[in-house]
């Protein structure tokens, strides 16, 4: 009996803890086995053209190459041309005192003015915009009806005609009016009456007593002023004689090329180094490059103060903008300059001195020469360096911070990180991965030494097993250290980097859930 | 195995009284509690459910053969009291919780939901006429039991539980194909499935806090004969979820490869798991809210009991109950009197979740108060199927005589 009650009071404990337990809607822990479950974790394609600054990689004839370009010496429009701000002056008066009936025209006369262009011969131009500003001075005490027919300047077949009323004077002085009209896309010819003159601008200017007026007494001392300017202009288009010209230059320019590149283990044997100038006016041209340096170095060389003729640009029609330029290449090589050094000191800078003489044979177009004001005399300054190279034993080092979600991580007991590693890159790399403390002393070894081979298509399998002991230090510690050793297959042979070749991994994670 | 011996003993040791493994007789007046927890899965055997065994499943195990597997888990709960018999009628009233998880699962289904997709690699699986049920929820029992007098004197129970329903889901995956290629670098499916899953803003630890309400109706039975004829029909009615109820489903095809990363410059963006894993999820499956009803996973049981000597007695029937993954359970239960107040019994059990089951009960009466105790299975060798529970209760007399 004694043994009954005993057993019946652990019974009614028993009892007692499953009721508690199952009243409570407690959830039940069960065991339950470990799974061992798969999933994709990532999709990468990395090639070095999305590794690399966009700007500086090109596929030059399917290797690839590190390519610097930078515009330098433009001889433009404004460079070359500058037009006279005042184009016309004219003061008007009678030749007798007499009362002028209202609607009676007092002025009309042709007038050819000469624009100042100093040495230059304009025979036509056309401006983008820009206006022309006309000042009226009026001492006659009835206002005048202005006419000024430009016919130096058609747009659409038709001459450019201002017309305004100019107050009269008052007793106070005479009466000045300032205004401007607008010249963009204007022609203007200024060839003169006969067609074979220069720099010549013709007009026909009338005055009007205002119809809405009355009749006004005109002394000889009464006169009408017009001072014409050329305002905000922007030429768009240049003919005639420019006469002969000489552009120094020097300019400095940035190298960002080696700020962003390590050319430490890239070989530069192959590099080149061109001056492509085109010119794009019709204009004959000389240049002379008269030094070209560095921050680090100067270049010598056979090119160094030589000329090169550069052919004027040929046009359809006259100012229609159908132009055939000319090009002249300047090849800077290993053969002709010591540019591979001027290279190999990762140069920040770049200094490039030139002589540009224009029409070096004088008026050879018969006063033919043009410009517009888009394009110009320009030189492209390029650096193509293929991406061939060595790498021998060279180790990259990374430490590589990171947090794990401790709350997921509880749920997986170990597995195995696989990289499925495609290279086609001709560099074979060794892999070690390790967890690091705060002082990056060696916890433990997740992957030692893996070895993905380069230049190959087929795909490479990493396995990077995960104990249950290194997922505990991996939640533990923050911080792993990635040793890659590079090396290409025949160093120190160089070898070159084929504009499709990437690496592609993929990475999958085959892990064992914890049991519960 | 230790463990296994361990609770082997402990359940032994403990259970020197219990009662039925099945248990069907009508609640006694007073205050009764009990409880009630079990769990089964034809497919799967006791070590590969680990209940002995915490190693890491063997990549060799075979994968099962079974078309059709089924998997359950029933956890409940009840505090009731009877009023005294007065003109043949007395008055039920109780609470009670109840957990009901109910699966039919295709065999690689089985298999993927027990061991993981390693198996799997460069193959195809068939994930397709699974089903899975869960029911979370809390009731308020309302009864009255009946005595019947005449040639064949009979009582009947008549209860009535007002539910309120913490959590349910379901899912019904009517096609799902499966590929996933070695080393699961990617995992594309063909799908036709949905899902429904309950308000999540109703946590199931907050009092009162329901997503849906419900309403069954039970039947109990025994009729009093040279054999005793037990019948039963429990939980016929439905529940119905608020408008917050979250529907999934997908249709179609799917392929999942991993994060895309093209280039150096993506491995900079701080979104871009966050944006993937949102891709992810919008080409996975659309989701919408709308209300839901379903009905309750109603059961039936038939019985019968027969004494062969002051003894010794016989229990056995049936018992089905409306879910997915639950075959009709066939029960013999051989009972034993020790003493008139002490009763031991073995039931011989097959179906439900699970196939086979040899379980243990005992029954002790102490003057005004009864404790029964059941194990449903002893059979609980690492290679037998996983099939196991415990029942409890004890009632309390509160009258006088």
């Amino acid at each position: 009996m004694i043994l009954i009650n005993k057993n019946l009071n652990k019974l009614l404990y028993l009892l007692l803890g499953i009721t508690i337990v199952l009243s409570c809607n407690k959830k039940l822990s069960f065991e339950t086995n470990a799974k061992h479950i798969g999933i994709p974790l990532v999709n990468a394609h990395l090639s070095l053209l999305n590794i690399l600054p966009d700007s500086l990689i090109t596929n030059d004839n399917n290797v690839l190459t590190l390519m610097y370009q930078k515009n330098f010496a433009a001889v433009n429009l404004d460079t070359l041309i500058k037009l006279p701000d005042t184009l016309v002056k004219n003061v008007m008066r009678i030749a007798f005192n007499y009362t002028f009936p209202k609607g009676y025209t007092l002025y009309s006369q042709t007038i050819t003015s000469d624009i100042n262009s100093k040495d230059i011969q304009l025979t036509r131009f056309r401006l983008r915009e820009g206006v022309v500003e006309i000042t009226y001075r009026n001492t006659i005490k009835e206002a005048l009806l202005m006419k000024y027919t430009i016919k130096s300047a058609t747009k659409n077949g038709q001459f450019l005609v201002i017309t305004e009323r100019v107050p009269a004077a008052t007793s106070a002085g005479a009466a000045i009016l300032t205004k401007e009209y607008d010249l963009s896309n204007y022609m203007f010819d200024l060839t003169g009456p006969n067609g074979n003159r220069y720099n010549k601008l013709s007009a026909i200017v009338a005055a009007t007593v205002d119809t809405a007026g009355n009749a006004v007494y005109v002394t000889t001392k009464d006169s009408l002023t017009l001072l014409s300017k050329f305002k905000k202009v922007k030429p768009y288009y240049v003919r005639g004689n420019f006469g002969q010209r000489v552009l120094e230059s020097q300019t400095t320019t940035a190298i960002d090329l080696f700020k962003k590149i390590n050319i430490q283990q890239l070989q530069l044997a192959k590099a080149s180094v061109t001056l492509d100038i085109t010119n794009y006016t019709g204009i004959d041209a000389e240049l002379k490059l008269k030094a070209l340096s560095t921050n680090t170095a100067t270049l010598t060389g056979t090119i160094i103060g030589k000329s090169y003729a550069i052919n004027r640009a040929t046009e359809v029609g006259v100012g229609q903008n159908n132009i055939t330029p000319t090009h002249q290449t300047i090849n800077i090589s290993e053969q002709n300059t010591n540019i591979i050094q001027l290279l190999q000191g990762k140069p920040l800078q770049l200094n490039l001195g030139t002589r540009l003489s224009l029409s070096p044979l004088g008026n050879a177009s018969l006063g033919n020469d043009f410009i517009y004001g888009a394009r110009n005399i320009g030189g492209l300054f390029t650096v193509k360096i293929p991406l061939t190279f060595s790498f021998n034993n060279w180790i990259l080092n990374d430490t590589l911070p990171y947090s794990i979600d401790t709350v997921s991580i509880k749920k997986i007991e170990s597995g195995t990180l696989h990289f499925l590693i495609t290279n086609t890159y001709p560099v074979d790399a060794l892999t070690t991965i390790r967890v690091v403390d705060a002082n990056n002393n060696n916890i433990t070894t997740l992957l030692a030494n893996a070895a993905v081979l380069g230049n190959t298509t087929t795909e490479q399998i990493i396995n990077m097993p995960l104990t249950a002991e290194q997922l505990k230090l991996l939640v533990k510690h923050h911080s792993l250290i990635i040793t890659t050793t590079l090396n290409t297959s025949q160093a120190p042979n160089l070898v070159s980097l084929n504009a499709n070749a990437a690496i592609d991994v993929r990475i999958t994670a085959d892990f064992i859930t914890a049991t519960k | 195995m230790n463990k296994y011996i361990y609770t082997l003993l402990a359940l032994v040791l403990f259970s020197s009284k219990i009662n039925a493994q099945v248990q069907h007789e009508i609640i006694t007046e007073g205050i009764t509690i009990k409880g009630n927890g079990a769990y089964g899965a034809n497919f799967l055997t006791n070590k590969q459910l680990s209940v002995f065994n915490n190693n890491v499943l063997n990549l060799a195990t075979p994968i099962g053969n079974k078309e059709y597997n089924r998997l359950g888990l029933d956890l409940s709960s009840e505090l009731l009291y009877v009023t005294k018999n007065k003109h043949d009628k007395s008055y039920i009233i109780g609470v009670g919780a109840t957990t009901l998880v109910n699966a039919s699962l295709s065999n690689d289904a089985a298999n993927i939901a027990a061991y993981g997709n390693y198996n799997y690699q460069g193959k195809q699986a068939h994930l397709g006429q699974s089903y899975v049920q869960y029911y979370n929820m809390q009731y308020l029992k309302l009864g009255v039991v009946l005595k019947g007098k005449g040639c064949y004197p009979s009582e009947t129970q008549l209860t009535a539980n007002i539910y309120g329903i913490k959590n349910y889901a379901q899912a019904n995956i009517n096609y799902l194909n499966m590929y996933t290629t070695p080393y699961f670098t990617s995992i594309s499916t063909q799908n036709n499935w949905n899902l429904t899953i309950s308000d999540t803003s109703a946590k199931a630890k907050k009092t009162f806090n329901y997503s849906g309400a419900g309403a069954g109706l039970n039947l109990d039975m025994i009729v009093y004969g040279a054999t005793k004829i037990y019948f039963g029909l429990r939980n016929v009615g439905g529940l119905w979820l608020n408008k917050n109820t979250i529907n999934i489903q997908k249709q179609g095809a799917f392929n999942y490869d991993g994060i895309t990363i093209n280039g150096i410059n993506d491995l900079k963006d701080t979104t871009l798991i966050n944006t993937s894993i949102n891709k992810l999820k919008d080409s996975l499956y659309s989701s919408s809210k709308t209300r839901y009803s379903t009905q309750l996973p109603w059961n039936m049981y038939v019985a019968f009991a027969r004494s062969f000597s002051r003894r010794i007695d016989l229990h056995y029937g049936f018992n089905y109950q409306y879910s997915v993954g639950y075959k009709p359970m066939l029960f013999a239960q051989l009972n034993y009197y020790l003493t008139r107040n002490l009763q031991v019994g073995i039931v011989n059990t097959y179906g439900g979740y699970a196939g086979y089951g040899l379980g243990l009960n005992a029954n002790i009466k102490l003057n005004k108060m009864s404790i029964y105790m059941g194990i449903k299975n002893i059979l609980l060798l690492p290679t037998s199927k996983a099939n196991a529970g415990v029942q409890a209760g004890i009632n309390f007399k509160l009258s006088k005589d």
